[in-house]
């Protein structure tokens, strides 16, 4: 008996050390922790959206069943019924072709940018840096206005010239103006940043001596490029194209700007129509809801699976890191500045132009009799109690509220993504870490507006929470946006070599410490894209609270309610101050600790 | 680690499939009005307006009462109604009235949301709009509570069978609208909007984005305006008559055909938008003369005038180009003039101030104050038409140069004594549009579209 109580003691023992070994390493305790919180924060949605797909919804006409019964006839609806084409399949062609269309756009665009600013002696770099990003910054759909706005034209509707046309005369065709060119290179150009940070990047990082290696041997410049510098943007170029294409096959603002008023749908509009709409196809609109996030899940597999064959990318090591810089020539790099800056001006400043023109017309898109400031400056009532811009406290409130919302969100997505990224990293090896990295990316690929539901619904069976809505904010905008932070947070790692952290950990520097005083440091711009970027996507976001923050309460939802009542120019001024808060965030964040999104690549 | 990731993964698959599933649950026999809302209410209908706003005083004293409405309008009469209130008990100076606003599709979900989670101290009140969710959200299911207000149905110029159950605030009107700024279009049959000449030049709402843009295609299937539309067809002033063959569609009818040709028309020309007003400003500029449009008509009323732009473009079909007076308006257009759909006020079957909720529904719907904010605009017509302000000259008037925030602007002065400036403006009342030899518009009927639904939502889904 003596001897039985003394082994259990034994094996308890034992197995505590193990537990205390093992919970020794920081990298397995953020594992565990965070694997649990998120798979827990995360099933609920996945389920509930798994339940909606088999059940009969209010006011669902299914036959031979009622509301709340369990039902097949969704999928049948939606993969064979005789609305299936009209429903799921043409909208789904359609998303693919965008998505892939999108992708070559912002790879092309975005990495050719890249590899001008830091491999080349290209002129006006701070500036073409800068002003790059701001496409990422604005909300998609103002990027798809200001291409309506530019190139709509008396070929696609009777009475309505764009700004292209009034200046020259020449009507764009509507293959232009609406359907799947536009929508893909609207979405080419909004996302073009993720693969200029991404790519640029490690671009700036990347250990000059291996290009130099190939340059001794005397291997040609295009060999070079496909055959290491290729190579070694893998990564990011797998990176940019998993968040290009999920991001372009749940897209719902350009392609319901730019597509809907030709009937061009795909199938993020067919989704929301169905699930926002008037309720009769709640079910069909989950079944496609669910197949996006499935055709999310392979792109993330194929994307892990392609992480765990590849050899390590480690680009940062203690060694030199000098940059070879390619000469574009005398006439060369100017031609391809001014170039380059033009392009840059048009897609990036245009769209604020465009809003500040907006914001001072007196009628949407009417510049027949000059500008107005009574939409920014009348103290006088305009219309349902909101005064101009500057005398309608409503909209600083919501401002204030926008800003405290998104500092909230990007600090714990931004650490909580950091740390996934550094434990992912530590243990890439290993299927937990591989499980959790997948876990912490799964939020990107839930559609916003489920998200919102799902958790407006869970939040009303918890009464203190749904009394709180400013936290469900928080913890959906937190959910939402850790994928962006643990992204940016492991590809820095991926390219942090062990041998740094480990000379620290000879000298038995605490784990904190290492984090603080090495780790961080490095990959500083990295680290800080982590945070800047949820705090940017927060800050305009209106899909993913729609159900739980109450109109009025950020500035985004606010908008929506100016558009109902009529102020167009509000709703433009009030995007236009969005933008502009968050470029003087960008750039005092950028004063302050030396870094921003551009600055990370090296403008 | 594997063996600690599936006992994580099994513990968290349970939980969360525990709260998806409660999350869902909601109720599928209904939620339950409860006693106190009901007895609250029945009392409220009894109770004069004086007695009713007491009681609500009372009731309220400092505290916050929740209302959500698809319309943003209500929270400038919240002043006002604070002030009552304050009346009958100085308490209610601190009182508020929260002021949220939603689209139709959302608004439901987060009520029902709420109710289905037995939130007790959620929305007392809300204004609705969709016949067709609220008949089978709102009223079939949720049994959201009727309120009607004492003066309301004691009041001669109401009509109690129409709006009384489900009690509805106003009508909101959708007619058909053309740009005549080159002086040649005119459109004097609902039947010319399907001809080739409109097409792809006739601009309108998306009818998934609110469901009243459905609700009126569904309507259109009602025997009345089957036959009515059948008429129209027959006259001699459908242009369009060559290319429609309604005998295309007779399986699903004899009256019923002429309904299915017209949607189908419609939806083949028209042109879709995210809301009015962006489909307003497709049709504005004198460049869109010839453009036709099925739109709100509150909407022209915001235009600023300017070069290209002005309200002058407008003819609205059932008034003709040469309204001068609402009142003695006589119909130009074959068919129906417009559609009325309607704003509803309901009480919840949980609300935490019953009371207050049906003083505020009183307030808004009896009382000229309380339903200011809609009266100034054409296109909308409370259910009690004396609270309503005359606009049948609302066109009438002058631009005077006015001081404006130190700068000297033209401001126009709206005079029924002065100039036609605007015909369209010139906004007849609710009875004209109502009536078969006026405007003879549709009007939105929750039975009906709830019934039909199903089947003439499949047809539309077809073509668009």
């Amino acid at each position: 008996m003596d001897l039985n109580i003394q082994s259990l003691k034994q094996s308890a023992k034992k197995t505590c050390n193990k537990g205390l070994t093992f919970f020794g390493v920081p990298a397995n305790t953020i594992l565990i922790f965070f694997g649990v919180l998120l798979l827990v924060l995360q099933l609920a949605p996945l389920v509930t959206v798994l339940i909606d797909t088999l059940t009969v919804h209010l006011m669902e006409n299914v036959p031979n069943a009622k509301y709340g019964d369990m039902t097949f006839y969704h999928y049948y609806s939606v993969f064979g019924s005789k609305t299936s084409w009209k429903d799921f399949y043409l909208p789904l062609i359609n998303s693919l072709a965008v998505s892939v269309l999108a992708c070559i756009f912002a790879i092309v665009f975005g990495g050719t940018v890249a590899y001008l600013i830091t491999r080349t002696n290209l002129r006006f770099k701070k500036f073409i840096s800068t002003v790059f990003i701001f496409p990422y910054i604005m909300p998609q759909w103002t990027l798809a206005l200001f291409w309506k706005n530019m190139f709509i034209s008396t070929s696609c509707s009777p009475g309505y010239v764009g700004e292209f046309q009034a200046i020259t005369g020449l009507a764009s065709p509507e293959w232009m103006v609406y359907g799947m060119f536009p929508i893909a290179l609207v979405l080419g150009l909004h996302y073009a940043p993720f693969a200029y940070i991404l790519i640029g990047g490690i671009l700036r990082n990347m250990d000059a001596n291996l290009e130099e290696a190939a340059t001794i041997l005397n291997i040609p410049r295009w060999k070079i490029f496909t055959k290491v510098t290729i190579p070694i943007l893998k990564p990011a170029l797998l990176s940019t194209i998993l968040l290009v294409f999920s991001s372009a096959m749940s897209s719902y603002p350009v392609a319901v700007t730019l597509g809907k008023p030709i009937g061009f749908e795909v199938l993020a509009t067919k989704m929301q129509s169905m699930i926002q709409g008037n309720g009769t196809k709640v079910g069909q609109g989950n079944v496609i809801s669910l197949v996006l996030i499935i055709i999310g899940v392979l792109i993330l597999l194929m994307n892990t699976l392609s992480t765990g064959s590849r050899k390590q990318y480690t680009t940062v090591s203690g060694k030199s890191g000098q940059v070879s810089k390619v000469n574009l020539g005398k006439v060369g790099k100017w031609i391809t500045s001014g170039v380059l800056s033009v392009i840059v001006l048009f897609f990036c400043i245009g769209p604020m132009v465009s809003f500040l023109l907006e914001s001072l017309l007196p009628n949407s898109g009417d510049y027949s009799s000059g500008l107005t400031t009574r939409w920014w400056t009348s103290k006088v009532e305009l219309r349902n109690g909101y005064k101009g811009i500057f005398y309608t406290p409503q909209i600083w409130e919501a401002l204030g509220r926008s800003v405290a919302l998104s500092i909230c969100c990007a600090l714990i997505a931004g650490t909580v993504g950091l740390l996934i990224g550094y434990a992912v990293s530590k243990k890439r090896k290993s299927k937990g870490a591989q499980f959790v990295n997948g876990l912490a990316f799964l939020p990107y690929l839930l559609p916003s507006i489920s998200l919102s539901a799902v958790f407006f619904s869970l939040s009303t069976n918890i009464k203190w929470l749904y009394a709180l809505p400013f936290l469900v904010c928080i913890i959906v905008g937190v959910l939402k946006y850790i994928p962006f932070a643990s992204r940016s947070s492991l590809n820095a790692m991926l390219q942090l070599s062990n041998e740094i952290e480990e000379a620290a950990m000879i000298q038995n520097i605490p784990w904190w410490k290492r984090m603080i005083r090495i780790v961080f440091p490095i990959q500083k711009s990295s680290f800080l894209s982590g945070y800047l970027l949820p705090f940017i996507s927060c800050m305009r976001e209106l899909s993913l609270f729609v159900f739980i923050a109450p109109s009025g309460l950020i500035l985004t939802t606010l908008m929506f309610q100016l558009s109902e009542t009529g102020l167009p120019a509000l709703e433009n001024g009030a995007n236009l101050i969005l933008v502009v808060v968050i470029l003087i965030f960008n750039y005092l964040i950028n004063k302050v600790t030396g870094a921003s999104l551009d600055k990370g690549i090296g403008g | 680690m594997s063996k600690l990731n599936k006992a994580f993964l099994a513990t968290t698959l349970l939980i969360s499939a525990a709260t998806a599933v409660t999350a869902c649950s909601g109720a599928a026999s209904g939620i339950q009005p409860e006693d106190r809302v009901v007895s609250a209410v029945n009392e409220a209908m009894t109770l004069s307006r004086d007695d009713l706003f007491k009681k609500a005083a009372e009731e309220i004293g400092g505290n916050e009462l929740k209302f959500v409405g698809t319309s943003s309008r209500f929270k400038k009469a919240i002043s006002a109604f604070r002030t009552e209130l304050t009346k009958y008990n100085a308490e209610c100076e601190k009182m508020s009235i929260t002021e949220e606003s939603m689209v139709d599709g959302q608004i439901y979900e987060k009520i029902n949301g709420e109710l289905d989670a037995g939130v007790k101290d959620g929305y007392s009140a809300f204004l609705v709009q969709d016949g067709y969710q609220l008949q089978k959200k709102g009223l079939d299911y949720a049994h959201y509570v009727n309120y009607i207000p004492k003066e309301w149905k004691d009041a001669n110029d109401t009509n109690k069978d129409l709006n009384g159950n489900p009690f509805a605030l106003q009508y909101n009107m959708k007619t058909w609208m053309v740009n005549n700024a080159d002086g040649n279009t005119t459109v004097d049959n609902v039947w010319d909007f399907t001809g080739a000449k409109f097409k792809n030049k006739l601009v309108t709402m998306d009818p998934n984005n609110e469901n009243v843009n459905m609700d009126w295609l569904i309507m259109l299937t009602q025997d009345k305006w089957c036959d009515v539309l059948k008429a129209a067809y027959e006259d001699s002033t459908n242009d369009a008559k060559a290319e429609i063959n309604v005998d295309d569609y007779k399986d699903k009818g004899e009256k019923k055909k002429y309904a299915y040709a017209f949607i189908k028309g419609f939806l083949t020309n028209a042109s879709f938008f995210g809301d009015d007003g962006k489909a307003r400003d497709q049709m504005s500029s004198k460049t869109a003369a010839g453009t036709a449009g099925w739109i709100v008509y509150s909407k022209i009323a915001s235009i600023q005038e300017t070069n290209d732009v002005s309200k002058k473009n407008f003819t609205i079909c059932a008034l003709g180009g040469e309204n001068t007076d609402g009142t003695t308006a006589t119909s130009h257009i074959k068919g129906f003039g417009g559609f009325m759909y309607k704003h509803y006020l309901q009480v919840s079957p949980y609300a935490k101030y019953p009371y207050t909720a049906c003083a505020f529904i009183n307030f808004l719907s009896t009382t000229a104050t309380g339903y200011k904010a809609w009266a100034t605009d054409i296109g909308d017509y409370p259910t009690m038409p004396s609270i309503n302000i005359d606009r049948t000259k609302y066109g009438h008037g002058e631009f005077v140069e006015e001081e404006k925030d130190g700068k000297t602007e033209k401001v126009w002065k709206q005079n029924d004594s002065k100039e036609n400036v605007f015909p369209a403006l010139n906004d007849p009342k609710s009875s004209w549009w109502e009536a078969e030899n006026g405007g003879n518009v549709v009007i939105e009927d929750p039975a009906y579209i709830a019934a039909n639904y199903a089947e003439v939502k499949e047809f539309i889904d077809l073509y668009h």
